[in-house]
């Protein structure tokens, strides 16, 4: 398997949950919205420390760059965290406005975010790591 | 391996875009007052002078004025390229595009071939300078993704719209219009090449993700914007060659190319796992709506061989195709950008967090939806304007009620754009000065 397939599989799971937590704010449906808010949010940070602890480094060390692409993506993920933050506080405080603000600058952010990587971080890295992708996709899958 | 993809500083500064966004509302209300004051038969005749301007305002003032400022955004972000000095760049194609444009609508309207050298002479500048740019960033990207190729054969379809156009006015002294038969080609290189493979490089990448719906089929992506481009080439040959033939085939495969990507895409939109509808939505879901009943009714004006209902789908076309969907994406770039800016701000200031508005709070959702109605109110009375001959002084009057509607459409437009940018600039100067 290739780790472009496998890390693009892991962004829809997430966009799936995001439409779910989405929809049922402005449905003003909140017990399902707290549950699916935090399920998304769940997901989003599980998927960045894939990314951080396991696949960034193991990139960095073999490709040789700390300050490129992954830097970039890591600062990216930063930024959503904020937002991440921001959706939490408006489902605890029951904004629908302040919540369907928050995630829709996420859900850009985000899916530019999630082309960079599909179309260009992740083929890079089945390209320098070609040939370990088995065993990394296997550390991958072990990350709480 | 192109490494410096990512980093930081290849998000133009907003001001790239931003003053191409801005200006194109500005040639639409000037269409607008054309269309109010230009009296009778402002539409009525393909080949009247009034035509000619209204048409390239819209296509050289406001479409054309968007995408190319887009395309300068969208190109670093989506295909990890970085222009070369970018704000220059975008400086100078802004002034020459526009300043072409003026010049060219002025000699047009006064009859003057010293006025339309020159303005098409900054047009093939402006266009020579944005088309390599274009294309040298897109020939170092990485990407494999189907919106390269859409964006590369765009950008030479609006070359070869230009040289059509050359190579007319050249042979005919430079007085426009001209009538000239070689005008369906520059025509159809400019709609169905520039505009609509730009549209469909486009939605390969926003559709997808801000609808959460699946891609574009992989077939799709690869091979429909090469046919459609091998449509014109196919058309242009039987055209220049007089072979029939060439010409059913070059039909064949443009209308089916059209109708396969509306459908396609609308098939798409009712698979989206997002089903918060927004006014990006909105838009494209009527743009592909129009993009089919234009097909439908160029197809059947071909064939009755009568010249109205071809008109008349040029018109649901531009008007309501591609400027549906470049409306739409406005409302979704132009928020993203001053959030994203704005945040790039506080975090070099040491910040996180901070006072940064959201996007809805930079342009309201309520506001792009009154533009949208208002938009779909002039979209309305355009398209039945040919019906306005069966009464008595009925298409004037319905010229000018579009001419009213288009006016308030675009002053929403501006004032909306103008909106997020003061917003833009106050957080920025707070920011400065705390
Ligand atoms: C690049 C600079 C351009 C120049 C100098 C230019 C100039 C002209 C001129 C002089 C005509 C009249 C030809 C005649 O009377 O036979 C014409 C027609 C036309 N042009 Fe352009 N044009 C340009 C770009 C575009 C673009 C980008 C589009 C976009 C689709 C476009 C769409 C059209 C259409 C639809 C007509 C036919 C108008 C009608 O039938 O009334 N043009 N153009």
């Amino acid at each position: 398997m290739q780790i472009t397939d496998f890390m693009g599989d892991d962004h829809r799971r997430c966009d799936n949950i995001f439409a779910t937590a989405e929809e049922s704010v402005s449905k003003g449906d909140w017990s399902v919205a707290e549950s699916s808010n935090t399920r998304f949010v769940d997901a989003m940070e599980h998927h960045f420390k894939m990314e951080e602890e396991t696949l960034f480094p193991r990139f960095e060390e073999v490709s040789g760059h700390t300050m490129g692409p992954t830097e970039v993506m890591r600062h990216e993920h930063k930024q959503m965290r904020q937002l991440f933050e921001q959706m939490n506080q408006a489902v605890t405080g029951q904004s629908v406005d302040d919540y369907l603000g928050a995630s829709e600058t996420l859900l850009i952010l985000m899916q530019q975010h999630n082309a960079k990587e599909e179309q260009m971080l992740y083929p890079m890295t089945d390209q320098v790591l070609a040939g370990e992708q088995d065993e990394l996709i296997g550390k991958l899958e072990a990350v709480e | 391996m192109n490494i410096a993809f990512l980093s930081l500083a290849q998000t133009p500064p907003l001001s790239v875009p931003m003053r191409f966004f801005l200006t194109a509302p500005l040639f639409g209300i000037a269409a607008g007052l054309l269309l109010l004051f230009g009296g009778d038969g402002v539409l009525d005749n393909r080949w009247s002078i009034n035509t000619l301007l209204v048409v390239h305002m819209v296509t050289l003032g406001v479409l054309s004025m968007v995408m190319i400022g887009a395309l300068q955004q969208l190109l670093p972000v989506l295909m990890g390229v970085v222009i070369p000095r970018s704000n220059m760049v975008s400086r100078a194609i802004h002034l020459l595009w526009s300043v072409g444009t003026l010049l060219l609508l002025a000699g047009i309207s006064q009859h003057l071939p010293i006025l339309n050298r020159f303005g098409v002479g900054l047009l093939a500048l402006a266009t020579l300078l944005f088309v390599g740019v274009i294309l040298y960033a897109l020939a170092r990207s990485d990407s494999k993704h189907g919106t390269l190729i859409a964006v590369a054969t765009a950008v030479i379809s609006l070359l070869f719209t230009l040289l059509f156009m050359l190579w007319i006015l050249n042979s005919s002294g430079w007085l426009a219009p001209v009538v000239h038969p070689l005008t369906n080609l520059h025509m159809s290189w400019g709609l169905l090449g520039w505009f609509m493979l730009l549209l469909i490089g486009a939605a390969y990448q926003v559709v997808p993700m801000f609808q959460i719906t699946p891609e574009f089929p992989i077939a799709v992506r690869r091979f429909l914007a090469p046919l459609i481009f091998v449509g014109l080439l196919l058309w242009s040959g039987s055209d220049l060659l007089q072979l029939v033939w060439m010409g059913w085939v070059a039909i064949a495969i443009l209308v089916s190319a059209l109708a396969l990507f509306a459908v396609v895409l609308l098939r798409l939109q009712l698979q989206r796992k997002r089903r918060l509808s927004d006014v990006t939505f909105t838009y494209w879901r009527v743009a592909m709506v129009a993009l089919l009943t234009s097909t439908v009714v160029w197809l059947v004006g071909y064939i009755l061989g009568d010249s109205r209902w071809m008109e008349s789908a040029v018109v649901i076309f531009l008007m309501g195709g591609i400027l549906s969907a470049v409306s739409g994406m406005l409302f979704k770039i132009v928020p993203f950008l001053v959030w994203l800016h704005l945040n790039n701000l506080y975090q070099s200031a040491g910040e996180w967090q901070g006072n940064v508005p959201n996007v809805r709070q930079v342009i309201p959702e309520r506001y792009s939806r009154w533009q949208f109605r208002v938009q779909m109110v002039s979209l309305g009375i355009l398209v039945v304007i040919p019906l306005g001959q069966f009464v008595d002084q009925g298409s004037r009057y319905l010229t000018q009620a579009a001419g009213i509607a288009w006016i308030a459409s675009f002053t929403m437009l501006l004032v909306i754009l103008l909106l997020a940018r003061s917003k833009y600039q106050s957080v920025a100067r707070a920011l400065n000065r705390g």
